[in-house]
């Protein structure tokens, strides 16, 4: 059997894996250790694959970034500034049709430019905007579908851990993906706020209850029970905590103040600094979010060591050239080819989370797609838009489960939320389909 | 029965302390990187050696938590294919399970096998990172880190090993 055979079974092998529960670490590391084995008739060179990945693959300054921004994202929930962004983008909106769905997709925008875990976003966004929304008469479906369909903002408009990795995995610039990710982010809320405001005049069974719900019920008043509308502070108050992180690290970064590390570092130190003086972290708060932060740091890190060891088996099995000649002799070219990989990417998205997709299929197929000469900062953006359609996808989309799992109410199922956020995919679609077409939307801030 | 559950909250200290102790590193890690930070910016010198700390802990960091992130769930799999199998078909479902928490405990067992000789090599022959005169720190911890966090990760692993192995006989003491 050929080398790249042995790749593409062993693919095989590992998605079949994945989709049946083993998890996704052990599968990319031990597939991987079998496949080198194989290819190389040799267990030594899989040894040591194995062990170089074990220490050596994150064992670099660099991969510090992914700690620091984690902790970041969590202090920045646990100020509650979750709740200020949501504020503003009510402030901003209310007054207009269909605005506070608005106000939804705008302070997911807002928060996303302060914390890259969209987790984060999810679960905070559902506890403060689906109860707001549905008190104001619009339905459950829909304000599901807003919160899961803006979910995605998080992972696009920086800083994002998941445009982080990729610029790890390809080592571009942390900084470049960071810039790539703001006119997708604009233009996804753009085209989501377009879409709310087209549904909420021509399709108003769409977006409002059929009849407005009978109480206000206490409970679903406010963040959680203990955390009321905070009308004392003013929305000075509330934005100028927001444009002083976002000045810091976004500033600090481009202005060549910071290396990626530092400014995850400073932005979680001044997160660290507002939780604090607002009173919202005790030392049982802390303790939570570093234990949060552990919790999602180790995942990540140790994705990126078992995939490594795929990418390197890929890389010896000769598998993406392979993969383009077949493409150059069927004579799909360039668009024929990306256009399989973002529906792959969407189907995954269906099975397994956004950083694994990105860290099975880039490898895959960048080999591929580089004798097109593409741009890879552009091609990271298009992966992250491609995996997060998959997560609003049924009938595994992650997102969704998330929201599901965190709003906990029975007038929601599961199905609510799926069909909720299914004109939210359908956007998305559309801005990825822009983004591919017009490149510039994404690289244009670079030059 | 008994046994198994001493044995289980035994482990459960362990990992989590492993654990706790990680987190309280990545706090000093951030710190690490501001004290970097100001001491640039206000007295013109940056930390020595904060470059090479931060660089080593995070394999430390990373491997002291990864047993944690398999405790309590965190770590990703797919969980819909297998979770609907043990409902309709228990055994099978823990069947499959089973062999699923052997294949990572097979994995960490082969990079301990690894990380073993490698620590006593650099404790050894005194391997370490740094600069000489400038800052340098032995590379062993690093390496004996990588050791102990796949062995806890894999006695979690085969708990789940008994445990599944348990169900398939008596299903009943999966919901326990």
């Amino acid at each position: 059997m050929e080398a790249f055979e042995i790749a593409i079974l062993s693919v095989a092998a590992m998605l079949l894996f994945i989709y049946l529960g083993m998890h996704v670490a052990v599968t990319l590391a031990l597939i991987s250790f079998i496949g080198t084995w194989i290819i190389k008739g040799n267990i030594a060179v899989a040894t040591s694959l194995l062990w170089v990945s074990a220490h050596q693959t994150v064992n670099n300054f660099v991969f510090a970034v992914i700690p620091l921004f984690v902790l970041m994202g969590f202090l920045v929930s646990a100020a509650g500034m979750g709740r200020d962004a949501y504020d503003i983008g009510q402030n901003m909106l209310h007054r207009v049709r269909g605005g506070l769905g608005m106000a939804t997709v705008v302070a997911n925008a807002i928060f996303a430019a302060i914390t890259g875990v969209s987790v984060a976003s999810a679960s905070v966004f559902s506890k403060i905007a689906v109860p707001e929304m549905i008190r104001h008469g619009y339905s459950g479906r829909f304000a599901v579908g807003t919160v899961a369909g803006s979910s995605v903002l998080g992972m696009l408009i920086p800083p994002s851990v998941l445009l982080i990795i990729y610029a790890l995995i390809v080592e571009e610039s942390v900084g470049d993906l960071f810039i790539a990710g703001i006119g997708p982010g604009i233009l996804l809320t753009i085209v989501y706020c377009g879409l709310i405001s087209g549904m909420a005049i021509f399709l108003p069974r769409m977006v409002y209850a059929e009849k407005p719900p009978d109480s206000l019920a206490q409970d679903d008043v406010a963040y959680g029970s203990d955390d009321p509308i905070d009308n004392d502070k003013s929305t000075l108050q509330k934005i100028i905590p927001i444009i002083l992180l976002i000045t810091l690290v976004m500033g600090g970064l481009y202005g060549g103040v910071f290396t990626p590390v530092e400014a995850g570092g400073a932005g979680a130190f001044l997160a660290l600094i507002f939780a604090v003086a607002r009173r919202k972290l005790t030392l049982a708060t802390l303790w939570e979010v570093l234990i949060d932060t552990s919790k999602v740091s180790a995942t990540l890190l140790f994705l990126i060591v078992s995939a490594s060891m795929y990418s390197r088996m890929i890389g010896m099995s000769g598998l993406p050239g392979e993969m383009a000649e077949i493409f150059n002799e069927l004579g799909a070219g360039f668009y024929g080819m990306l256009a399989l990989y973002v529906i792959v990417v969407i189907i995954l998205g269906t099975i397994v989370d956004s950083v694994s997709i990105m860290l099975i299929m880039v490898p895959l197929f960048l080999g591929a797609l580089k004798f097109y000469e593409i741009d890879l900062v552009w091609f990271g953006v298009v992966t992250v838009i491609a995996t997060e359609i998959g997560l609003l996808t049924p009938p595994l989309g992650l997102c969704v489960y998330v929201v599901h799992s965190t709003l906990s109410r029975p007038d929601i199922t599961l199905k609510e939320v799926f069909m909720g956020s299914a004109p939210f995919a359908l956007a998305m679609l559309f801005a990825l389909i822009l983004i591919i077409i017009f490149p510039p939307i994404s690289t244009y801030l670079l030059r | 029965m008994d046994l198994l559950n001493k044995c289980n909250s035994a482990l459960g200290t362990l990992i989590t302390s492993s654990n706790a102790l990680a987190s309280v590193w990545v706090f000093l890690m951030m710190l690490g990187v501001v004290a970097d930070v100001l001491g640039r910016f206000l007295f013109n010198t940056p930390i020595v050696g904060t470059t090479e700390m931060i660089t080593l802990s995070i394999v430390s960091v990373l491997y002291l938590q990864l047993a944690y992130t398999l405790r309590s769930g965190s770590m990703t799999r797919s969980d819909a294919a297998i979770s609907r199998l043990k409902k309709r078909h228990p055994r099978t479902g823990y069947a499959l399970d089973l062999v699923f928490s052997f294949a990572g405990l097979m994995l960490m067992i082969a990079i301990m096998s690894m990380a073993w000789p490698k620590s006593i090599d650099a404790y050894q022959n005194g391997f370490y990172v740094g600069v000489v005169d400038v800052f340098t720190f032995p590379d062993w911890p690093r390496l004996a880190i990588v050791f102990v966090g796949c062995g806890l990760t894999g006695l979690q692993f085969l708990f789940f090993i008994v445990k599944n192995l348990v169900s398939i006989f008596d299903p009943r003491v999966a919901n326990s």
